[in-house]
């Protein structure tokens, strides 16, 4: 598919001799939410470091663009577009909100454009424009999870991935930070590759489903497929 | 000819020193940085208790020896808490204090000018006071060392010192008692050095604080690392190497002040090349079952077959369990009930509290409320390995194999009731443990059998496939005779094929009338072993059934994708 | 009274010595995790080379100061380049680093002992004023002392809070794992920890050169201490580095007045001892990992 801007081919990873990905194909269309649904110890966390770079796969490839990036650093795909959200608040809790967001800019060349791209989080996220000068280790779980995605977008990726962003989040938060990646999605026209085991929040925001299954594609298709909870869980 | 022979008695010194230090930080993996001052106080110890209180041979060696024995015990009781860099800083801060006591303490060291005319050691006659009659004397004293440390690696005990280097919560949850192991093995260890440290006082009539310094704790380490850790002929090779090596030098004309210090360059580079070019050292290290006789397939007619338990018996019990992590609840109010003979399935969205409930139901977390119960008894607060030895054994979601030990040792270890255990049964009681092992043989061959691993027995565990590493925790957790095996993930990253091979190993553990409970996610799995299903979710539990019962209902699917 | 005061201000002054060392000690323990021996014969070779600078070439004070400091930086980054990247990039254990470091302890003290001697150097002539502030007294070399602290550190603070390079390295010590998730370079920061903490012990080594002289085996206390101070005063803070230093300095010193000299040292065991037992993390830090 040559609109898809992320491709993923027969990809396999694991940690040593613990293969947990065998051979997985996955596209992100231009401009699409792609959701990855599956049980723990699916695959779905190791199938997104391994795209990311911070796990080597051990086969496939991965093509951003058309251009092949399995197996290089994060540094370099972040340079070129790619963002990624690690499960569980992936910030710097010593820090404070404003650094945390300076450095999620690290990467880019430009400084000049740190402010706007501040002002655009702060938009998206009020709160942590409110809180600036607090240090992130102490705000709430659900704060640190939008500063956690606001450092992701503060280079312009093109591709954001984002492992579980709903862990740990009472339910009205769930459906702030959905909502929150569904307008980065709309506004920016930056296309989602997002892990989640929260499906009542997620679904309805993905434009397509792909459910893993010990290390395998099980489904791949529209959310509509899936509304029910009790089919749905026979794929887990 | 006599310097050769000055030169074999330091080899055999050091030979002592480095055997101890290897039994610290090759075999039981504790870094600690102290070990020229366990050789201080035995030097000390013989020069003080000779010179100024007249006290004759072998008065001050056991002295000696006792008390460095008992300071390294002290040591080790912080460092059950503590991980391995504070244990680093806190033996390092006991190694300089040893220094500045030596230096500064003149009315019991002589200060920097030491203690002379430690009296010599006087044998069938003879006083030992030259290399050549002393060499004996060393020889001796290096034998008797070496052997106490061979017996005490090559017991039962050495065998869980081994796999409490290689996973400390795993050693744990197998039964063994961690500061128990740590005090023994930092006591001998101690002790060990105390010997040659009485032995140097004895030979040099001389002891100073200048022989005592960190530059001498890296010396041992050298010789350590150098011979390969966790492999008692190499320390002596190491020791050798390092003391003769440097005597060569001697070929080349240089001045004593820098020909000292080459010494200790060189000592420097051989460590770092030994580390960067084979960090197993000279000789590697050697698995321990290449001594056990290979058992044929046929079982013992000496070891009785575990007779099946009766089923249906509620084994395990936790009433209103509690626990929280500062401000987050993980577990609130949970009740459970295991059945001896079920299989019972523990599901729930992330975060709901499963590996935690594991956790506070072995003692690897404590309570804030509630209480556990294991057959009537009331097991709460005991710590881990005696809830292990109780009853009831638990794996990991992370596998936390001994890696470096062969399967057939990994099932040993993990054997209750191992007379071999308790280091003074080593020594005092060794035709009971070699009966105890060969029994222990058979019982671990017989559990190979159960998950079909014979054929790797004797593979070392880091080089199984990930499905035989599964299929070894399974058997480890076996192994430990417990009634209660809780499972955290065990079948997780397994594929169909191999899934379908192992499930009729858990499900004749049932059958057997043990009490199964297993974390899975994998929901094929839940509604292929489990006969009755809890529902977990924010710290308690929602709905207890069969899994059809549970996966069927929408509101607790709803639940699970919340 | 009056001894109560002296030894305040002792106190305070070898605090502010421990402090610094803490504060270099730990910028490269906190960040890379390495437990770096060598810190010890590095600060002495920067001692060495402040003697070289000023008693040799006549190099005014400053200057020499600043000459062992790049001495320093030189020793500490190639140290990392060389001895502990490798077994980085090999993922060898940590305990492989540590012994390692031991190696490269032993081999740098014993190299300084060779080329310089073990009798102390001194610088000759070296003149220093005498203040005399109420009952107590104090050299100009120990103002100094106290002096630099307080400056290095501030700067130091200000460099990482508030330069590019000094967020990327504070990101690294938080959170390694985010660090590169942000397309931080983690061994272009590690070697510029270690190039700044050796820097930074090369200024009290100046200071203890021109108070006591230098001597071959002065190294080994440095980073005995320096490590005690980061684990007092808790890793990954420099606040805490400088709080554990200072507490040391003046519980060392206020123990002079009811214990004899040669029990010293063993006044920072006991307070090590009590912190790892009572409150591991230390005064500032968090539980280490």
């Amino acid at each position: 598919m040559n609109t898809a801007i992320l491709q993923v081919r027969s990809l396999a990873a694991g940690y040593g001799k613990k293969q947990i990905v065998h051979g997985i194909d996955l596209a992100l269309g231009r401009g699409e939410i792609l959701l990855v649904l599956g049980h723990n110890g699916a695959g779905k966390t190791t199938l997104m470091r391994a795209i990311f770079g911070l796990l080597k796969p051990t086969a496939g490839e991965v093509t951003y663009e058309g251009k092949p990036i399995a197996g290089r650093s994060p540094g370099e795909n972040v340079a070129e577009g790619i963002a990624f959200v690690p499960q569980g608040h992936g910030i710097f809790r010593t820090l404070t909100v404003r650094d945390n967001l300076e450095l999620g800019g690290f990467i880019m060349d430009d400084k000049a454009r740190l402010p706007q791209r501040m002002q655009t989080v702060f938009t998206l996220f009020p709160i942590l424009g409110e809180r600036q000068q607090q240090i992130g280790g102490t705000l709430s779980g659900g704060q640190q999870q939008m500063l956690a995605i606001g450092m992701a977008l503060m280079h312009e990726p093109r591709v954001v991935i984002l492992d579980e962003p709903s862990i740990g989040l009472a339910p009205n938060l769930v459906d702030r930070v959905m909502q929150s990646i569904a307008e980065i999605n709309r506004s920016f026209g930056t296309s989602i590759l997002m892990v989640e085991q929260n499906v009542h929040y997620s679904l309805p925001v993905a434009n397509r489903v792909a459910v893993l299954k010990a290390g395998r594609k099980i489904y791949d298709g529209p959310p509509e497929q899936l509304q029910d909870d009790v089919e749905l869980i026979k794929l887990f | 000819m006599e310097y050769a022979l000055h030169v074999l008695v330091m080899v055999c010194i050091y030979g002592i020193l480095a055997t101890s230090f290897n039994l610290l930080v090759g075999f039981a993996g504790l870094f600690a940085m102290a070990q020229a001052a366990f050789y201080a106080f035995g030097a000390y110890a013989t020069a003080i208790l000779t010179v100024k209180l007249g006290l004759p041979f072998p008065i001050d060696l056991l002295i000696g020896v006792a008390v460095t024995a008992f300071i390294g015990a002290l040591v080790a009781i912080p460092a059950i808490r503590i991980s391995g860099t504070y244990l680093v800083v806190v033996t390092l801060a006991l190694q300089v204090i040893v220094i500045a006591v030596a230096t500064n303490w003149k009315s019991l060291t002589g200060g920097t000018d030491g203690i002379r005319g430690v009296p010599s050691l006087h044998m069938f006659g003879y006083s030992l006071n030259n290399p050549e009659r002393f060499l004996p004397a060393a020889i001796l004293a290096l034998g008797v060392c070496f052997w106490i440390a061979w017996r005490l690696t090559n017991s039962p005990f050495g065998r869980a010192l081994r796999a409490m280097r290689e996973n400390e919560s795993a050693v744990e949850a197998i039964g063994k008692d961690l500061l128990y192991m740590k005090v023994a093995v930092f006591a001998f260890s101690a002790g060990l050095a105390a010997v040659a440290g009485s032995l140097f006082a004895r030979y040099l009539s001389y002891v100073g604080a200048e022989s005592f310094g960190i530059d001498e704790t890296i010396y041992m380490l050298a010789m350590v690392i150098l011979g390969g850790t966790g492999n008692l002929w190499g320390s002596l090779i190491g020791a050798a190497v390092l003391v003769v090596l440097p005597e060569l030098l001697k070929f080349v004309t240089l001045p004593t002040e820098i020909a000292d210090k080459s010494h200790l360059i060189i000592y420097g580079v051989l460590l770092i090349a030994i580390l960067r070019l084979r960090p197993q050292g000279l000789l590697g290290e050697r698995s321990t079952t290449r001594h056990l006789p290979h058992v044929d397939g046929a079982s013992s007619p000496g070891v009785p077959m575990p007779k099946p338990l009766p089923k249906g018996e509620v084994t395990l019990s936790g009433r209103d369990l509690n626990r929280r992590f500062g401000g987050i609840v993980a577990v609130a109010g949970f009740d459970i009930a295991l059945k001896s003979g079920s299989i019972t399935g523990l599901i729930g969205p992330n975060g709901a509290g499963k590996t935690t409930a594991f956790n506070l139901l072995t003692g690897f977390l404590s309570l804030d409320a509630g209480s556990i119960r294991f057959r009537g008894r009331d097991i709460t607060g005991l710590k881990p390995h005696d809830i292990v030895r109780a009853g009831v054994a638990r794996s990991f979601q992370d596998l936390r194999l001994f890696t470096k030990m062969t399967a057939l040792e990994n099932v040993m270890v993990a054997l209750p009731g191992q007379t071999g255990d308790r280091v003074l049964n080593v020594f005092f009681r060794p035709i009971k443990i070699r009966r105890e092992e060969h029994d222990n043989l058979v019982r671990a061959r017989t559990v190979l059998d159960f998950v079909g691993l014979t054929h790797k027995a004797y593979e070392t565990a880091e080089n199984l496939s990930y499905a035989e590493e599964k299929l070894l925790v399974v058997a480890r957790l076996l192994a430990t005779g417990a009634e209660v095996l809780l499972f955290d993930e065990p079948l997780s990253g397994l594929d169909r094929s191999t899934l379908a091979e192992i499930f009729p190993v858990v499900r004749k553990l049932a059958e057997n009338g043990k009490t199964i409970c297993i974390i899975e996610h994998n929901l094929d799995v839940i509604k292929e072993l489990c006969d009755v299903v809890y529902f977990l979710d924010e710290g308690h539990s929602m709905a207890i059934g069969t899994p059809d019962q549970l996966i069927n209902d929408p509101a607790l699917a709803s639940r699970y994708f919340k | 009274m009056d001894l109560l005061a002296q030894l305040f201000v002792n106190g305070l002054i070898n605090g502010s010595h421990y402090a610094l060392l803490g504060a270099g000690f730990g910028l490269i323990f906190a960040t890379t995790r390495i437990v770096h021996f060598a810190y010890g014969p590095i600060f002495t070779a920067a001692a060495y080379a402040a003697w070289l600078a000023a008693n040799v070439l006549g190099l005014p004070i400053v200057a020499a100061m600043l000459f062992a400091a790049l001495v320093a930086a030189a020793l500490g980054t190639a140290s990392y380049q060389y001895l502990y990247l490798p077994f980085e990039l090999r993922q060898s254990s940590s305990h492989v680093a540590l012994i390692a470091s031991l190696g490269l302890f032993i081999v740098l003290e014993n190299l300084i002992a060779i080329v310089f001697g073990t009798g102390g150097r001194v610088i000759d002539n070296y003149q220093y004023g005498i203040f005399l502030v109420g009952p107590v007294y104090f050299s100009s070399v120990q103002l100094g002392q106290v002096i630099a602290m307080i400056v290095l550190t501030a700067s130091l603070g200000a460099y990482l809070a508030r330069t590019r390079h000094g967020k990327a390295i504070l990101a690294t010590t938080d959170n390694p794992e985010m660090a590169r998730i942000i397309g931080i370079d983690t061994v272009k920061v590690s070697r510029l920890v270690f190039a700044i903490g050796s820097a930074l012990s090369a200024i009290p080594a100046t200071l203890i050169l021109l108070k006591d002289g230098a001597t071959p085996s002065m190294g080994f206390f440095a980073v005995f201490i320096a490590f005690v101070a980061v684990i007092v005063g808790g890793v990954g803070s420099l606040r805490g580095a400088i709080a554990g230093g200072l507490a040391l300095g003046m519980v060392e010193s206020l123990g002079l007045w009811k214990i004899p000299t040669e029990w010293q040292s063993s006044i920072a065991f006991i307070v090590l001892f009590l912190v790892v037992l009572l409150r591991p993390q230390g005064l500032f830090g968090r539980a280490m990992s």
